[in-house]
Formats: structure tokens, sequence, C-alpha cells
């Protein structure tokens, strides 16, 4: 089961309370920081919301590899579990439509 | 609507959990267990991100936030109003955004916290009590740790590391200044909040200098031996202002122990300097207001838990950004968002009776060194079995050296959009 935020929970939080799901360690809020609240950015840095699902865990996967070479990002995609990878895909996949 | 996008952010996550039709039924009931009052102190990096957070995560918890000014200026970007780029205002924010998301603020100064009696109290005698604390109140400075180097000395000689009127005046100096003049920087002992900080800035002045004034130079005067992404700044000051900006570290005499603002001198254990313009960085330690809790236990900054930033002095009370202490975190605006974000969920789990999730947490400090040369550092951090935030191996680092032209200016493409979407998020 895919969680997410605190505000679902109480019912939801203990269904989910031995996941070790992404939405819990909260990742997707700090990718945007730098990519906009919801995957939406104002600036330069690209937006994540108009990727798919896969498009995301591919890019993620090969900023980690050092596939794709960008400025930034194989610095933080390094830090990532295949885990969060999965959810985070999942997650940005999601606010697609 | 208040924050852009929060309601798309909300169906997104809700879209999320909604794998499980009944999603929505348990969210409501969810929320109505997550009731308090949360008091957060402070509207700046951290500050203002955890109370918007906490709203957008628990919509009927009462978020008080209770912040000294009206409106607030970054120091991330001053920089670049020192350096002439941008005005005061491009860095100047005011709390409308939080205020529609429906956290109540407050402009107000905070002169107790009283951990025994769940409250705070403010300058005007009023008291509020909370549930939860959370304060993030950023750093004061140790007055007349340089001997001379008080308030009033700010005035002439002043330290811009609280971005706003010190900023502007540090800019006035600059402008009024001669064509040849001394700048001096004095940097200080770690940890002090934005370790790139006092270099970025020496670029812009150069910048601003070398287009201007450019017989002038730039002199840094430093307490340390080394300092943050020191091989990209020099790499950086070579190609673009070459021979204009120098480096005194602490072992060649760097370190200044006096100044007299009014004949304008800066004394280091060595030396003595008349500098024309003289921005004096004071040593650091953890907002004042945070020893009226015992919060920072007799010492310069505040110990926390490395998963929800509780206190480890005051239950029920969380501490973020340059107050505390996070481990292998820079004291910086992102550090202090990402701390927040965290912060924001643990509350929300301890409002419930859950034990918190494990976070993770980035930060990336971004340096301009001119409009078109940017530097970065980065960091993915997760608290590890000694208790620690620690920095996760193979991940982070900085900009390579030597990088082609077109990467330095990516990269100064990509510190503004950063600028942009992380006020957008605290603000917008
Ligand atoms: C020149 C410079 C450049 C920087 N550049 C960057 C950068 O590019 N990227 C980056 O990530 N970081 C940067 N930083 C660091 C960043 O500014 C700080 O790390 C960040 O502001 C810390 O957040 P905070 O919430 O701890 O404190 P702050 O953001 O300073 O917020 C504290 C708030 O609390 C309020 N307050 C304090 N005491 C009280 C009280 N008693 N009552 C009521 N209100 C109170 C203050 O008015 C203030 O609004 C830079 C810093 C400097 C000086
Ligand atoms: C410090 C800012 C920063 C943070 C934090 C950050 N990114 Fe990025 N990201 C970038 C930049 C800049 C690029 C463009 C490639 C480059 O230059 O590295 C990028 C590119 C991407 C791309 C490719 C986009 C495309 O259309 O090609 C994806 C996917 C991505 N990031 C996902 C994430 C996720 C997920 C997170 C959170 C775990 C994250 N990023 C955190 C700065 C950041």
């Amino acid at each position: 089961m895919k969680a997410a935020l605190l505000s679902i929970p109480a019912l939801f939080l203990a269904a989910a309370a031995n996941s070790d799901d992404i939405g819990f360690s909260g990742m997707p809020e700090m990718c945007a920081s730098c990519h906009g609240r919801d995957g939406a950015s104002s600036g330069s840095m690209p937006s994540l919301a108009p990727l798919d699902e896969e498009s995301v865990r591919l890019l993620l996967e090969a900023y980690r590899s050092g596939e794709i070479e960008g400025t930034i990002m194989n610095r933080i995609a390094r830090g990532l579990t295949d885990a969060e990878i999965a959810s985070l895909a999942e997650y940005f996949g999601e606010l697609e439509e | 609507m208040g924050i852009r996008g929060a309601e798309t952010s909300r169906r997104g996550l809700l879209k999320l959990a909604g794998a499980s039709a009944f999603a929505g039924v348990a969210g409501e009931r969810a929320v109505a267990g997550v009731r308090g009052k949360v008091v957060v102190v402070g509207g700046g990096f951290g500050g203002a991100a955890v109370a918007r957070y906490l709203k957008l995560h628990s919509a009927e918890l009462d978020i008080v936030l209770v912040e000294r000014n009206e409106k607030f200026s970054t120091c991330p970007f001053s920089n670049t109003v020192i350096g002439g780029f941008n005005e005061l205002e491009f860095v100047t924010f005011g709390y409308e955004g939080l205020r529609a998301d429906g956290v109540e603020v407050l402009i107000g100064n905070v002169v107790e916290i009283d951990a025994g009696g769940n409250s705070i109290r403010l300058s005007g005698g009023e008291g509020i009590s909370y549930d939860r604390l959370v304060v993030s109140p950023g750093i004061d400075f140790k007055w007349d740790a340089i001997e001379g180097y008080d308030e009033a000395a700010a005035e002439r000689m002043p330290h811009a590391w609280k971005a706003g009127s010190q900023t502007a005046l540090l800019r006035r100096q600059l402008e009024a200044m001669e064509d040849g003049g001394l700048v001096v920087i004095a940097a200080p002992v770690t940890p002090f909040r934005c370790p790139p900080g006092p270099y970025e800035r020496a670029s812009l002045v150069a910048n601003y200098l070398s287009e201007r004034k450019p017989r002038s130079k730039v002199l840094i005067l430093d307490s340390k031996d080394g300092f943050s992404k020191q091989g990209l700044f020099r790499e950086g000051w070579e190609r673009l202002y070459p021979g204009m900006i120098e480096w005194i570290g602490f072992s060649d005499g760097g370190n200044v122990i006096e100044v007299d603002a009014r004949s304008m001198v800066v004394r280091t254990d060595f030396e003595e300097f008349r500098p024309d313009v003289a921005n004096i960085v004071p040593p650091q330690r953890a907002a004042r207001l945070l020893d009226t809790a015992g919060l920072a236990e007799g010492g310069d900054w505040c110990r926390v838990d490395p998963r929800t930033f509780e206190s480890a002095a005051a239950p029920n009370i969380h501490v973020l950004g340059d107050a505390c202490v996070a481990g292998a975190m820079p004291k910086s605006g992102h550090s202090a968002n990402s701390q927040a974000k965290a912060c924001a969920r643990a509350i929300a789990s301890l409002l419930a009776g859950e034990s918190p999730r494990e976070p993770a947490y980035i930060n990336t400090c971004y340096s301009l060194l001119s409009e078109d040369y940017g530097i970065s550092v980065a960091g993915v951090y997760r608290p590890d079995e000694n208790g620690e935030i620690a920095s996760v191996p193979g991940a982070g680092g900085s900009s390579p050296p030597d990088a082609p032209a077109e990467y330095r200016q990516a990269e100064a493409e990509y510190a503004r959009g950063w600028f942009a979407n992380i006020t957008a998020e605290m603000f917008g």
C-alpha cells in the first residue's frame, strides 16, 4: 500500500505502520524546495509533474548510475534507495494528469 | 487558495493513498484525531515552512506563528543585493500566503519560553500556551567576542548576516566608496550560518568593484584555515576577478580580534588594517531567547532528536534551523526547510499518538560568483545508529573543478530556480 501523509492517518497509518514506504519518509517533499510544490516549478528547475511514473523511475536510476550527467541531480540521486526511487516515481507519476 | 497548488498536492497525496477506497473517510477521521495547538516562533526558513506543512498535513490543527517583523528578508540572495544585481524587495516577503492557508500569524517579539508551563510570553506581557512548540529563531551574535564590535559598531561596520537594513547599509557603503578602496570581510569561526556565505559575498562585491571601481581590493580576514568550496571559489576568483580578492587564513594572521569602528581600524593577531568598508561577520550562537528555557544547555546550540527535532533539554519543544545541532547538515536555509518538513510530519504523528517515521533530509547550498557563474554543494542525510544525522555515503558533494563555462552558467540558472521555488514554498 502506498502511503503518504499524516493527514490521511489514523486508520490508514495503522494499516501501513509496518511499511517502510517513501510516503512516510517524506522524500517527495524534500524534492519540492528545488522542483517546486507538487512538481510544478516556477523557475529554471525542471517541473516533475509532467513526467509519468516510468520516466521518473528511469531518470532517477540514470542519474544515480551516472548514465545521464546533470549538474546536481547525480549527487542527490546517489542518496536514494531502490524503494525510494520506486515510490518517488509513483508519487510524481500520480501528479501527471 | 492560499498556497499555490496546495489543493493539488492534497489531491495528489490522497490519490496516492486512494489505492485504498476508504482513504477519504479515513482521512476525515484522522484529521479529527489530530487536534491541538502548535505555536511556531520565527517566520524564517524553518518557521514559515513548518507552519505551512503542519497546516497542509493536519488542517484541524491550530497553528500560531509568532514573528518579530512584518516582512522577512531572506539571507539567501541577499549577496546579490550587496553586489547590486537585485533590490532588497527581491528578497523580501510577507506572510499573506501563510495567513491564506489558515496559519494565524502574530507580529510580536517573544521574550520567554516557559517549558514547564507550556507557554511563551511576548514583550507586551501576553502569554500564549501550546501543546507543541516549534522554535526556529536563527542566530544571535556574540557581541564583543571581537573587541569593540557591538551593536553600535555594526552601524558603521555592518555584519549584514541578518538580511534587511544591514544588507542595505553595506550596499550603500560600497556605492559610496571611491575607486581604489579596500573592502575587508571578516569571516567567523565554525559553526556559523551559511558556510559558503562570506566567500559568495566576496565574489559578488568583487563583481561590482571590477565593473565600477576596478582599482579596489577585497580582503577576506578569516578565523579559519579553510572554507567551504574553497577550491571552487579560488578557481572562480582567478577566472573572473584576477588579483582582486585576497584571502588570509587563521594561521597567516587572518583572525580579527579587535575593531575600532570610529576610526575604521580592524586588527588581527599580527596586523592592523584601515579599510574603507568593513564587513564584520562575528561569531554566532543560537538565539538567546532559547536560553530562557535552557534549550542550549549552557552551550551555544541546541541538541535535538535527529528524527523529530524535539529538544534534548525540554519535552514538547522542537528546535529547527541554525539554532539546532543537526549533525552533518550545515546551517543553511535549505537545511532548515528540510528539517521543517520532517518535523511537521513528526508532530502530526506525535499528536495522533503514532510513532514518527524514519526521515531523510536534503541540503543544497548554491553560491553565485557572478550572474552567470554558479557552484553548489549538496548532501543527502539520514539519522544513523548513533542518533546523529549523517551524510549518506557516496551521495552529495561539490560541483566539479575545472568545469566548462556552460556548466557554471547552468548552476547559476539553477540557483535562481532554487530561490524561486523555495521562497514560493515558504511564502507564495
Ligand atoms: C549572506 C547569507 C547568504 C545565505 N545564502 C544561503 C543560501 O544560498 N542557501 C541557503 O540554504 N542558506 C543560505 N543562508 C543561510 C540561511 O539564511 C539560514 O541558514 C536560514 O535563514 C536559517 O533559518 P532559521 O529558520 O534558522 O532562521 P531565520 O531564517 O533567520 O528565521 C528566524 C526568524 O525568527 C525571527 N525571530 C527571532 N527571534 C524572535 C523572537 N524572539 N520573537 C519573534 N521572532 C523572532 C526572526 O525575525 C526571523 O524572521 C545564507 C545566509 C547568509 C547570511
Ligand atoms: C538542489 C536542487 C534539487 C533537488 C533537491 C532535487 N533536484 Fe531533481 N533536478 C535538479 C536539477 C538542477 C535537475 C536538472 C539536471 C541537473 O542539472 O542535475 C534535476 C533533474 C531531475 C529529474 C529529471 C527531469 C527531467 O525532466 O529530465 C528528475 C526526475 C528529478 N530531478 C527528480 C528529483 C527528485 C525525485 C528529487 C527528490 C528526491 C529531486 N529531483 C531533488 C535539482 C534538484
